[in-house]
């Protein structure tokens, strides 16, 4: 289709208000917090459910790709339109349609950000379990495509964990409800768009559990000389039967970038803090949170310290927190990784990739959920010296790499996207993706809904 | 094919205590169909084989674990070939610092659970009859137990599956670390599709560490909204009990007469399981008694050691099935805050029909299960419209009802599953995706799936 009657259609669904045709305005939506880059055709961005079937049937019946956006904070170039076409952003359907306190049920938009969800349950001491550390900006629709984590998801799991029910548009324009406020028999179609990435349909409402907040929480920051003893702690704590609310760990490169900004008063020789956090009830937070101080110091921890209120906690906190800020100040870019490894693979992973690191002269700064052996590695780098994207994009293969060897895999939350697609005969044999394919023709009849996402390229064409 | 043909065909892939003797196939019958062949595949291998072969031929298989949920869904179309896994039982492996393990298929869950108690840790599913309940039977009927208040189900801890296509492939998907985000979650579409999309021949689950101790809270109430005020505030508290379950009508009177405890045996009880540190659940206990008083509750008494494992080992055998005395058990599912009322309306429902009526709900997950006692076989249609019109009720609260556990004569009256959803579309499309030529439970699942 001409690009102006494609405009013209838009207009004529949602308004000219909310069509970006622009070149200059399309720049926004070239890229994500990924790498990669492609230009969009035009954006839509519509505001009902009803808008966006019809956007969706249009683009149907010209054959046009369609990439669904949050907030375009997605870390492996999920909504970047590699082949053009038509953005559809959530930007307007940002709304909280139903907080239900006894059955511990929100309805939302796609567009809500994250953040918003919590502090508008906390007044029922209810709240989102899913925190990734982009939440202030990322949407619980670009939470739901990409089965996003966060630091508190180690106890009570990732976004599938609390997902009870969506409303979906598939790629013909039809609209359909998966799963609900309640158990339904059949296939859990739920359980499957959760982690998509937007290539089996465009989510337009999401149906979340809420999870009543603890009695009590206690916040401990272990301090070691060594990665390798901060990394034996967290196996410890783990082989204990202990399972934290959140532990996380950041190395040396990452301690000293985050010290200046903050003033945390990590001492100069820390190697590796952990960040762990328990809750529940006092009685067993209190036994916990002793016993973590106790695995750390016989792990050989030069210090514990615990929050003894919430200004306290914070402060701890803020260390973690502002971490990836505190690392862009230290380079001009950074390249950031998503692994998994088994948590008692940890030390190994770890070694090799500061092998990695030193023969490729890259430095990495580690910051990342321990607790779950979920890494992310960030290589400093600079796209301004020639040939360095390339070699960024060589030394994170060979990472994700030690990863896989370990019996682990290439994305724990930040999904494939574009960036890992060529990564996924690592894990996984011909059959396997295959599997993956047979069920995307189920849902799209082989539309180019988010083309390009998930499959390396050579998998895709047989579709 | 013809039977012998079948058996000839089967006989040159299996070993000979792979095929059962075919006089003994009658007791493999589902919904009085009996199987031409019933085949015990040793290897991953094998089953390949014989599904490979199966597509081919068109011969319909139905997969089985420990047989304990042989009487969920319709009546399947064809009975060729009964296909059990109960030769691949091994643990293949158990990280127990990292909380994981991998098994075959075919163990039962007991068996995974003595595999894992050495290291105190087990796996938080609790159907019923966990000793011949198998884990490839568990994940694809989605069984789980009172448990699944504090663990969840399934879907919340398995981490990667091996599954053996129609055709005869062999694929696997996730992993064996706890976050994995690579493709698409295909762990999720294999849990509960009562094997009409693979044959699950492997499993890799999140495992949790045994509760340090464990105690129950059996409390008894003349009423159903005194009962729902307390089954209210424990959930709605800061505690985090393990298993909280409402149980009404018969099966009252039959768990204190089975467990010889001196328990009153009328009206509504609610038995909530604490467990962890030691300290907690002293204090959960003692504030729920406090509650029990508050609310009014005719008795209560505290349930430890062996009486605490036997009483939920009762409420969770409830719905199995008993070839001696045949049985009606429903499944409802509303919202939480519904399920007392649906609890009430079950009882009444079948006393006025004047037929003996246990209830037992999950009021923390909105799960109300109905047992019926089934006398005469002329009571199939009266049945009928007790489970048309319990359905019907279910579907106002926006929930949906199935049939567990029912004579044939009476599965032939109903569709077991309910309604269809606007989704069905889409499953149907899977199926024919997977299971091109429908060889693999064929019209067993929603829709005819
Ligand atoms: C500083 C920083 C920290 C981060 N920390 C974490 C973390 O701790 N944990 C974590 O998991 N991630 C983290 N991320 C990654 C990112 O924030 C998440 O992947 C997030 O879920 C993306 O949300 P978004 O709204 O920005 O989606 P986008 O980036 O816009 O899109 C992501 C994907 O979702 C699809 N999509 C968006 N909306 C819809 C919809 N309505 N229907 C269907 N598909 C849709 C897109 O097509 C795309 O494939 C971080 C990112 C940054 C920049």
């Amino acid at each position: 289709m001409e690009k102006q009657r494609l405009v013209r259609e838009l207009v004529a669904i949602v308004g000219s208000k909310w069509v970006i045709s622009n070149p200059e305005d399309l720049l926004v939506f070239e890229y994500d917090g990924s790498v990669s880059r492609g230009l969009p055709d035009v954006v839509a961005l519509p505001s009902t459910v009803d808008e966006v079937s019809k956007i969706m049937r249009l683009a149907h019946q010209e054959g046009i790709p369609v990439v669904p956006r949050g907030s375009g904070t997605g870390l492996s170039g999920g909504s970047v339109p590699e082949s053009g076409g038509i953005v559809l952003a959530f930007t307007r359907m940002n709304h909280i349609l139903e907080i239900d306190p006894v059955n511990r049920l929100a309805v939302v938009e796609p567009g809500v950000v994250n953040i918003d969800l919590t502090s508008a349950t906390s007044k029922y001491s209810l709240h989102y379990v899913p925190d990734p550390s982009s939440q202030r900006a990322c949407t619980i629709g670009g939470n739901v495509a990409e089965n996003a984590g966060g630091p508190h998801c180690l106890a009570y799991g990732v976004t599938t964990n609390h997902v009870l029910g969506t409303e979906v548009v598939l790629a013909n324009g039809d609209v359909v409800w998966l799963g609900g406020k309640t158990c339904k028999p059949g296939y859990d179609l739920t359980g499957i768009i959760v982690g998509s990435e937007g290539t089996l349909g465009v989510v337009t409402k999401i149906i979340v559990r809420l999870m009543p907040d603890p009695e009590s929480i206690e916040t401990l920051l272990a301090i070691f000389k060594e990665m390798d003893k901060a990394a034996s702690a967290v196996s410890a704590i783990i082989a204990r039967g202990i399972i934290p609310a959140a532990l996380e760990m950041m190395d040396r490169l990452t301690i000293q970038a985050v010290e200046p900004a903050i003033h945390a008063g990590y001492p100069a020789e820390a190697g590796a803090v952990l960040l762990i956090e328990v809750e529940g009830l006092k009685e067993e937070v209190a036994e916990q949170a002793n016993d973590i101080e106790g695995i750390c110091s016989a792990e050989g921890a030069m210090e514990v310290r615990r929050a003894k209120n919430a200004l306290e906690k914070e402060r701890l906190w803020a260390g973690r927190k502002n971490a990836i800020g505190a690392i862009g100040r230290l380079s001009p870019n950074y390249y950031l990784l998503d692994g998994v490894v088994p948590r008692t693979k940890l030390v190994e992973v770890m070694r090799k990739m500061a092998d990695t690191g030193q023969r490729f002269g890259f430095q990495i700064c580690n910051v990342f959920h321990a607790g779950d052996g979920n890494i992310h590695p960030n290589i400093l780098f600079n796209t301004q010296v020639h040939g360095e994207t390339q070699r960024v994009l060589q030394a994170g293969a060979e990472i994700l790499k030690a990863c896989v060897d370990a019996g682990g895999t290439i994305t724990g939350e930040h999904g494939v996207g574009l960036e890992k697609r060529e990564y996924m005969p690592w894990i996984f044999s011909d059959e396997d993706l295959e599997a993956m394919v047979r069920l995307r023709v189920a849902f799209t009849h082989g539309a180019p809904l988010n083309p390009g996402k998930i499959f390396p390229p050579r998998k895709a064409r047989n579709e | 094919m013809s039977r012998n043909d079948l058996r000839n065909v089967i006989g040159s892939v299996l070993d000979k205590e792979g095929i059962l003797p075919f006089e003994e196939n009658t007791g493999y019958a589902i919904g009085e169909k009996s199987p031409q062949i019933v085949a015990f595949p040793k290897t991953v291998e094998e089953v390949s084989k014989l599904l490979s072969l199966s597509t081919q031929e068109g011969v319909a298989v139905i997969p089985r674990g420990g047989g304990t949920q042989m009487g969920l869904g319709n009546i399947p179309r064809r009975v060729d070939m009964v296909v059990g896994l109960s030769r691949l039982s091994r643990v293949l492996e158990h990280h127990a610092a990292d909380l994981t393990v991998k098994t075959e298929a075919g163990i039962t869950l007991g068996e995974l659970d003595s595999a894992l108690a050495p290291a105190r840790q087990f796996l938080p599913l609790d159907p019923m009859l966990p000793e011949s309940a198998t884990i490839g039977g568990i994940l694809a009927t989605n069984a789980s137990g009172p448990l699944c208040l504090r663990y969840g189900t399934a879907r919340d801890m398995l981490l990667g599956i091996k599954v053996v296509s129609a055709s005869g492939v062999v694929t696997k998907a996730g992993g064996r670390v706890v976050k994995n985000v690579a493709g698409y979650d295909m762990n999720k579409l294999y849990i509960g599709s009562l094997g009409t999309l693979g044959v699950i021949v492997e499993a890799t689950f999140k495992v949790a560490p045994i509760p340090r101790v464990k105690a129950t809270l059996y409390a008894t109430f003349e009423s159903i909204e005194k009962a729902s005020d307390y089954a209210h505030r424990i959930l709605h508290s800061v505690f985090r009990p393990l298993a909280l379950e409402c149980l009404a009508g018969s099966t009252t009177e039959s768990i204190g007469l089975k467990l010889g405890i001196d328990i009153v045996q009328k009206g509504i009880a609610v038995a909530a399981l604490f467990g962890g540190v030691p300290s907690v659940v002293e204090r959960e206990l003692q504030e729920s008694q406090d509650i029990c008083q508050r609310t009014g509750a005719v008795s209560f008494v505290t349930l430890r050691g062996e009486a605490n494992d036997n009483i939920w080992g009762e409420i969770r055998g409830l719905g199995r099935d008993d070839k001696e005395s045949p049985r009606l058990v429903t499944m409802a599912n509303v919202l939480p805050s519904d399920a007392f009322q649906l609890v009430g309306t079950t009882q009444a429902l079948g006393e006025e029909l004047g037929l003996t009526t246990g209830v037992v709900a999950a009021p923390g997950s909105g799960t109300v299960r109905g047992f019926w006692e089934i006398r005469r076989p002329e009571n199939m249609d009266m049945l009928a419209s007790l489970i048309m019109k319990l359905r019907g009720l279910a579907v106002d609260l926006k929930g949906s009802l199935v049939v567990e556990s029912c004579p044939t004569s009476l599965k032939e009256k109903l569709d077991v599953w309910g309604a269809e959803g606007a989704d069905l579309a889409i499953m149907r499309r899977i199926k024919e995706q997977f299971d091109p030529k429908g060889i693999l439970n064929p019209g067993r699942f929603v829709g005819g799936i």
